[in-house]
Formats: structure tokens, C-alpha cells, sequence
């Protein structure tokens, strides 16, 4: 009797195969997405960061919050902006008046921070453009379109009900991140402290 | 006690009966004692599947109850046991699907199972990323859960999947015209300088047209065709295009009018379908409470994603009018059809809105904006029944599903739209676990309808 195998598509083994690589597959999916998470956690240093402002997001109305921090905008003090960083936000100021198109463009910008041992919080003192030699910096994009520089830190959820507790702490300036900080710079919110 | 059979094998044996007792095989005797072993096997009715249907729907419901309210206490537990929950239940279902289409053949739970597993997945890359704080959008999410869904579908051969797939798709074309304007598309973090929406969306479609068109599954195309349907339109907002929606609902308007002078049955029913899928559309943009305050704002240059009102508004009443039309059956069916009470709410909603408008301007937001959204949520709701009702009357199972669909999508914007700002997780817990109640309700109560009927 000729028997012809059947194809690909209509052999059960093949197909039990392919679905356990297929189950596999989005088990990987959350495997990375959970190393993404959890390599700042064993390869980084903790530190805290003064939050200075709350923003509720618009969609998810949940236990979500955007978090504003003292290096989020250009410091208004040009002492603490390196030249290449004054040119760039002065750019920025152009291209706004402009109303330039490539306000995607973004650049990576480096804020070395210091420590205030007496409030136990980290606080920038130089923007630039450059990667600092030595220190702990952190590093951020700078937007052409917007005078705002972003960390991946600036969703955070939280446990209902403490929004209000949130929002009180940062009107009185006690509100801090935890953060892992790699040495390259790149960071991860670990929770909101409030300071007694 | 006599044994069940199936009515194919009982005709064949009833059939043959006579023919052994030509031959003198068997005495009629015999042949009696034969025909008393058996019965036939009753077939499982559609209002059965329906009312197990129900009863599967008011489960999920309760399921996610019950997450919610582990969502709840969330914050009790470390990352581990969290990590461990959110795989756990993932691989649990993965194993079942797998187990029960490879072991004991039984296809539709598997896929159930692995819809289950899919789901599952989605709510895990949600998790995780509020679990380490994640930076990154929903669109995000909604774009790896789709990719990571997509092979489940394509191997496991599964119409199922292909659903939850195509109303990811559609979630995530909407979340894209919610949230980005003209972004550039970057796959794995490569800058494609590509706009996202139309070449990503037009990749994912590829694998479900592949599917269907090799496996000529209809329902799969169909659910493909919507898709493309709806990121055109959310393609047409994203770039701003003005007036698309007012556009869309006058070809849907001319589309609908046609319908009745028609006769070709295709057309009309395709029309039909079409009249229907934009009158729910639009029923559940106005029963959602962001979209009446942002229609009623204070301002009166009133924006939505570029366009303003005075463009949204006349399509509104034109797609809401000629869809009474049809789905009314202006006229004739008035006075006899069960749809004309969906014929006066929706007038009703209609003329109320308008005059709510014309009286009170732009002056008396709230009141308008819960007295819309009330409205729209009731009518809402009565097509629901209104069609779950004619379907299990009709034994029409599309019509019936098509009911019990709307109701769960109306359940979960519902969660969107109060989550939070009334009664939080544990009042979004509790919705679901009302609503779970009231498909168990309705399944009862049709059942009992039946038995009388019967």
C-alpha cells in the first residue's frame, strides 16, 4: 500500500511541535521582559532621587502615575549646564520657534549627581552632553520638541489608595524614588519613600 | 435502561432491521427486542451550547473577579510569588491546551484553553511591567502580546485565537490613535523611520489572511476584513485627515439606504451587518464617560483626535438615523418587531441629545455628559438583549453570540471607564462578579423559557 506522508501543516506530531515552540515562545516573551526587570535589581546601585511633581495619566486612570524629578527639565541655572547641553536647549528654543519637524530627534544627556548626606538624596549638578568620567550620572534623552528630558523612570504604580499620600509628600518636598542606577547611567524606579 | 445512540447509527440499524428479517436472519421477535435496546441520542440543541455559553462567559467573568481582587492585595506580595502567579497560571493553561488537543483530542477545549493561555499571557506582560515599573506603552504591550499570540493561532489551527487576536488588534489600533501621532515605527528598537501604524498593523494582519485563506476559514477573514477596516479609519484620525469619520458614516449611510431597495440577499445582509457594527460602534463611543467629556468640554472649539465636533456631530445623527431605518425596519416592521424598542431609545437618545444641546449650549456639561452616557449605556445594553433574545428565538446562534459578545465588551468598558474613579479595583471586582450574575440569570432564565415552550 502507498502511504504518502503527510505535509508539515496536517502532521500532528509537527504540529504538537510547533505548538509547544509556539507556548514556548511567549513564555520566552515574558522571560525577557521579567530580565528586563530584574538585571537592574542584581547589577546596580540603589539610590534616591527627589520627586518634584505628580502627573495622572489620562488612559489608564488606575494605580498609575507619571513622576516629574529634580533633572527632568534643563536647570534654569546655566552653572549647572556644560556648553554642548546650553547650546542643545538653546537649539531646542529655536527649533520650537521654528516649528521644526525633527522634533523626534533625541539625544542622550548625562547629569552627574551628588550626595546630600544630611536629606539622604541624590541631586544633579552638571547636564552635558558628554559621559562623565567619574561619579554617579545618570543618563536621559533630551527631545528637540520639548524641554523635557526622560529616564524610563516615569511610570510607577502604586497601591490604591495612596495617591493622596503621594500628592500631600511631594507638596511638602519629602517625596523621594528609590532607583537602581547602573554604572552606565541607565536606572529603574524601585518605589516612592515618603521622608519623615 | 435503554442504551443512547447516535440518531445517524439508529436510522442506519431501523433501516436494516427489515431487510435481516426478509432474509430470516433475525425473527420480528428479535427485531423488537433490537429496537428496544436502543433510543436515540438527543442532539445538543444551539439554545444548550447558548445557555453553557452563558454560563462560560459568567466563569470568565468571575475569573477575573477574582484576579481583581488578587490585584487588590497585589501589593502584599513580593516579585517572586507574584512572577510565580503570573507563569503559573500561563503554563497551566498552555499544559491544558496541549494536553487535551494532543492527548485526548478534544479540539475546541484546547483551544478554549489556549485562548485562556493567550489571555493569560497579555495580563502577564501587563503585570510585569507594573511589577519592575517598566517604562513603555500599552501599544507596546498590546503589539509582543499580539506577536506572541499569533504562532499560538497559526499552530494550533484555532478560529478562537484568531478572535482574541483580531480584538487585540483592534484594541491596539485604537490605543495607537489614542496615544501617537504620526510615531515612527521601531520594531526591536530599530528605527524603521516607517509611521507605525499602517506598516506594523499591515504585518500583523499577513499570518491570520495566510490561516484563512489556507485553511478557508471565513470567520478568520471576516475578522481580518474588520481589522483593516478599523485601522483605515484609525490610520485616517492618527494622520488627522479631516472629516474621516463623518466620511465613513455617509458611505455607511448610503450603504445602509441602499439595503432596502436592494435585492440582491448578499448585499443586503453584508449592508445590514455593516449598519449594525456601525450603530454599536457608535453606541459604545457614547457610553463611554472620557469621550462625553471631552464632547462636552467647556470649550467651544471642541477637538477629538483633530477633528472638531461640528464634523463628529451630523455623523452621529446620520449613521444613528438610517441605522433606526434599517435596523428598525422603518415602517412596516414598527408596529410588530421587538427591534422597535431599539427603534424609540434610539430616537428617543437621538432627540433628547439635540435638544439637551440646543437648550442648554455648552453650559450645563455634567448633567448632559451622565444623562448621555445613562442613555447610551441602556441602549446599549437593550441591544444586547434585544439581540441575544431574537437570536435564541430565531435559533439564529450568530445573532445570539453577537449579543452575549457586546454584553462582555460592554462589561470591560465598563471597567476602563469607572476603574478608578468610582469604587476602584474592588468596585471593578465587584461589576464583574454583577454582571457574571446576570449572564447566570439569563441563562436560567432562557432555559426555563424553553423547557416551557417545550
Amino acid at each position: 500500500m502507498n502511504t504518502t506522508a503527510p505535509p508539515p501543516w496536517k502532521d500532528p506530531k509537527k504540529l504538537g511541535l510547533g505548538l509547544f515552540a509556539a507556548f514556548l515562545f511567549q513564555l520566552l516573551i515574558l522571560s525577557g521582559l521579567c530580565a528586563k526587570g530584574l538585571v537592574p535589581r542584581f547589577m546596580s546601585t540603589r539610590i534616591k532621587v527627589r520627586v518634584t511633581e505628580l502627573k495622572e495619566s489620562n488612559w489608564r486612570k488606575s494605580n498609575h502615575l507619571r513622576l516629574d524629578f529634580e533633572f527632568s527639565k534643563p536647570p534654569k541655572d546655566n552653572a549647572l549646564l556644560s556648553e554642548n547641553a546650553r547650546l542643545f536647549f538653546k537649539e531646542v528654543e529655536t527649533s520650537k520657534q521654528n516649528n521644526s519637524e525633527d522634533f523626534n530627534i533625541s539625544k542622550p544627556i548625562f547629569i552627574s549627581l551628588k550626595f546630600l548626606k544630611n536629606e539622604d538624596v541624590w541631586v544633579p549638578f552638571n547636564f552635558s552632553l558628554e559621559k562623565p568620567k567619574d561619579g554617579k550620572f545618570i543618563v536621559g534623552k533630551a527631545f528637540r520638541h520639548q524641554k523635557q528630558i526622560l529616564f524610563g523612570i516615569e511610570d510607577f504604580y502604586f497601591r490604591e489608595g495612596n495617591e493622596e499620600l503621594y500628592k500631600q509628600a511631594v507638596d511638602g518636598k519629602k517625596l523621594v524614588a528609590e532607583i537602581f542606577l547602573a554604572p552606565n547611567g541607565q536606572c529603574q524606579i524601585k518605589t516612592l519613600v515618603i521622608q519623615k | 435502561m435503554k442504551k443512547l445512540v447516535h440518531s445517524t447509527h439508529l436510522d442506519w440499524l431501523l433501516g436494516e432491521i427489515p431487510l435481516w428479517q426478509e432474509k430470516g436472519i433475525i425473527t420480528p421477535d428479535q427485531a423488537g427486542e433490537i429496537r428496544s435496546i436502543y433510543m436515540p441520542l438527543e442532539k445538543p440543541s444551539w439554545q444548550n451550547l447558548a445557555f453553557y455559553s452563558l454560563i462560560w462567559a459568567a466563569s470568565i467573568l468571575c475569573g477575573i473577579s477574582l484576579l481583581l481582587l488578587l490585584g487588590y492585595n497585589w501589593d502584599f506580595m513580593g516579585y517572586i510569588p507574584r512572577l510565580g502567579v503570573l507563569f503559573g497560571i500561563t503554563i497551566a493553561f498552555q499544559a491544558g491546551a496541549f494536553c487535551t488537543r494532543f492527548f485526548t483530542d478534544k479540539q475546541l477545549l484546547s483551544e478554549i484553553l489556549a485562548c485562556f493561555g493567550g489571555a493569560s499571557f497579555g495580563i502577564s506582560l501587563f503585570l510585569i511591567g507594573q511589577t519592575f515599573n517598566l517604562e513603555g506603552s500599552e501599544y507596546e504591550v498590546f503589539w509582543w502580546w499580539i506577536v506572541g499570540t499569533i504562532p499560538v493561532a497559526l499552530l494550533g489551527q484555532s478560529p478562537i485565537n484568531w478572535l482574541l487576536i483580531s480584538l487585540l488588534e483592534l484594541a491596539w489600533c485604537g490605543i495607537l490613535a489614542d496615544q501617537l501621532n504620526s510615531s515612527i515605527w521601531k520594531p526591536f528598537g530599530w528605527n524603521s523611520g516607517l509611521p507605525l501604524a499602517p506598516y506594523s498593523i499591515m504585518i500583523l494582519l499577513v499570518p491570520g489572511f495566510v490561516y484563512a485563506l489556507f485553511k478557508k476559514c471565513r470567520w478568520t477573514l471576516v475578522f481580518q476584513f474588520i481589522v483593516i477596516a478599523f485601522a483605515t479609519v484609525m490610520i485616517m484620525v492618527i494622520w488627522k485627515i479631516k472629516g474621516p469619520i463623518l466620511l465613513g458614516s455617509l458611505a455607511m449611510a448610503c450603504a445602509l439606504s441602499l439595503t432596502e431597495c436592494s435585492q440582491d440577499k448578499v448585499f443586503t445582509s453584508l449592508a445590514s451587518l455593516a449598519g449594525k457594527i456601525a450603530t454599536v460602534l457608535i453606541l459604545l463611543t457614547f457610553c463611554y464617560y472620557e469621550f462625553q467629556k471631552s464632547l462636552f468640554h467647556s470649550s467651544n472649539k471642541i477637538k477629538l483626535a483633530g477633528l472638531n465636533l461640528s464634523d463628529i456631530w451630523p455623523a452621529y445623527l446620520v449613521v444613528a438615523t438610517t441605522s433606526i431605518l434599517i435596523i428598525g425596519g422603518f415602517g412596516k416592521k414598527l408596529a410588530e418587531s421587538r427591534s422597535s424598542i431599539l427603534f424609540c431609545t434610539i430616537l428617543f437618545y437621538g432627540i433628547l441629545l439635540g435638544l439637551l444641546i440646543l437648550v442648554f449650549g455648552a453650559k450645563n456639561h455634567q448633567i448632559l455628559q451622565i444623562i448621555s452616557s445613562i442613555v447610551a449605556n441602556i441602549l446599549l445594553l437593550l441591544t444586547c438583549a434585544m439581540w441575544m433574545d431574537s437570536g435564541w428565538e430565531n435559533e439564529s446562534i450568530i445573532q445570539f453570540f453577537a449579543g452575549a459578545i457586546l454584553f462582555l465588551i460592554w462589561t470591560f468598558q465598563r471597567y476602563f471607564d469607572l476603574f478608578g474613579d468610582i469604587g476602584g479595583m474592588l468596585g471593578a471586582s465587584a461589576l464583574f462578579l454583577a454582571c457574571a450574575l446576570l449572564l447566570v440569570f439569563l441563562a436560567f432564565f432562557w432555559q426555563r423559557k424553553k423547557r416551557r415552550l417545550a
